[in-house]
């Protein structure tokens, strides 16, 4: 039998090659030391291709104080919308003495429309910025993407309107953090400390 | 976080088209922020990998679905919508590889043998050795085969997927792939003289361990 050419090989390797095909290859390549030479080599290249593993999650996780980086915008969105599930944490967070109030008799309703209107601001903020300094079609883009996720993710939130006392200790406490993340965020922008979007980095 | 929980997970690819189409027809984020959920780790590996760089390649995942959605008309559903959006994250790549390109061209203190756009080994500290002569290997492959590698060897597509992604014939991939395998061969021989024997491949009899075959192939740039 000729050897297989290299394409043919190639498929044997990756386990592409029909049944048929890879019982003749599989003959050929015992008694091929050529062949076998070959495949030897490459498998022991994707072995150590392997031990380049990535982790899972990204290195800038939810809802943990961040580095001084811009806030990857899905993140910020996701944090934005922890705020929105717990509904009272913006009023008990601005609150200037402990809140006597409880969930149960806040407006949530009001809250989400304060909040709202604090998420567009603080957007509007983060985008004035870059808009002033770096005007270009993908700055547009990016508004629009972090515009159409920030509302995705607080449709989708909506939908799941978190009566779970427990787990609404929990969010409070991611939503403290993403509240903290917001304002250090503000303050950046303001301070002209201005996010610099990843390709025009100096 | 419950409905994070509920989007995660890849699909199948009937859905993708629907939600494409419903992003399509009005812009619906709900629908492409579940398309986010699905594909934002493979295309984060595939962006990490290809630039080397941690940081890079997540700022790259964000403009690559950024692209996405501001050029939602663009897809007129006739592909795979993973195809299409496979495409957007590499072209970003290699735009991305250009500009260190020129940058580290102009630089006072460039150098030719440096791989371009890699931190310096201490910015990974958790990156062992092994992992990073892995990177620097992959990184001075042409930016095509690298392409190959990453889509078949890490992301796992088939031959025909890639060549649809690249938009060059599936025989091609398949050469460019050999030809890959064997510079990298080359390069990680260093690695490769410390290795155990090889176990068995699936879908393979066992191969012997022999001296390997290295063939010195002129790599298309």
């Amino acid at each position: 039998m000729t050897h297989p050419d290299t394409e043919e090989l190639m498929d044997y390797l990756y386990g592409e090659l029909d049944v048929a095909r890879r019982g003749a290859v599989a003959e050929h390549v015992a008694a091929c030391e050529a062949c076998k030479g070959r495949l030897a080599t490459w498998g022991g290249v994707r072995r150590e291709l392997d031990t380049w593993e990535l982790p899972d999650a990204p290195t800038r996780p939810v809802a943990q104080p961040r580095a001084a980086r811009g806030w990857p915008v899905v993140r910020w969105a996701v944090a934005a919308s922890v705020l929105l599930a717990t509904g009272y944490g913006l009023a008990r967070l601005n609150a200037p003495q402990p809140s006597t109030t409880t969930a149960s008799t806040i407006d949530t309703a009001t809250l989400r429309d304060e909040l709202k209107r604090e998420l567009r601001a603080e957007l509007g903020r983060e985008l004035k910025a870059d808009h002033a300094k770096f005007a270009s079609e993908q700055s547009d883009r990016q508004a629009a993407f972090r515009q159409a996720v920030a509302d995705a993710l607080e449709e989708l939130d909506t939908r799941q309107v978190v009566r779970n006392a427990t787990l609404r200790r929990d969010m409070e406490t991611v939503a403290l953090r993403a509240r903290e993340e917001l304002d250090q965020l503000a303050s950046s922008t303001q301070t002209g400390n201005v996010l610099t979007p990843p390709y025009q980095q100096q | 976080m419950g409905w994070r929980l509920k989007l995660a997970g890849r699909g199948d690819a009937a859905s993708d088209e629907d939600a494409m189409r419903r992003v399509r027809a009005n812009g619906d984020p709900v629908a492409f922020a579940q398309l986010v959920a699905r594909w934002e780790t493979p295309i984060r590996r595939l962006c990490v990998r290809m630039t080397g760089d941690e940081h890079r390649g997540e700022d790259l995942t964000q403009e690559a679905f950024a692209r996405a959605f501001a050029n939602r008309q663009r897809f007129d559903g006739s592909g795979r919508f993973s195809t299409w959006l496979w495409r957007i994250a590499l072209n970003l790549c290699y735009e991305n590889h250009r500009r260190m390109k020129l940058r580290s061209e102009e630089s006072f203190d460039a150098r030719d043998d440096r791989p371009h756009g890699l931190d310096g080994p201490s910015e990974h500290a958790e990156t062992s050795e092994r992992a990073a002569m892995v990177r620097d290997a992959l990184a001075r492959l042409p930016e095509l085969h690298r392409s190959i590698v990453v889509l078949r060897q890490y992301e796992g597509l088939k031959f025909r997927e890639i060549a649809d992604v690249l938009g060059i014939a599936e025989g091609t991939a398949k050469w460019r792939m050999s030809e890959a395998l064997d510079q990298l061969a080359e390069s990680l021989k260093p690695l490769a003289e410390v290795e155990e024997p090889p176990e068995s491949e699936e879908q393979q009899p066992a191969v012997e361990p022999s001296a390997p075959v290295m063939e010195k192939v002129s790599v298309a740039l």
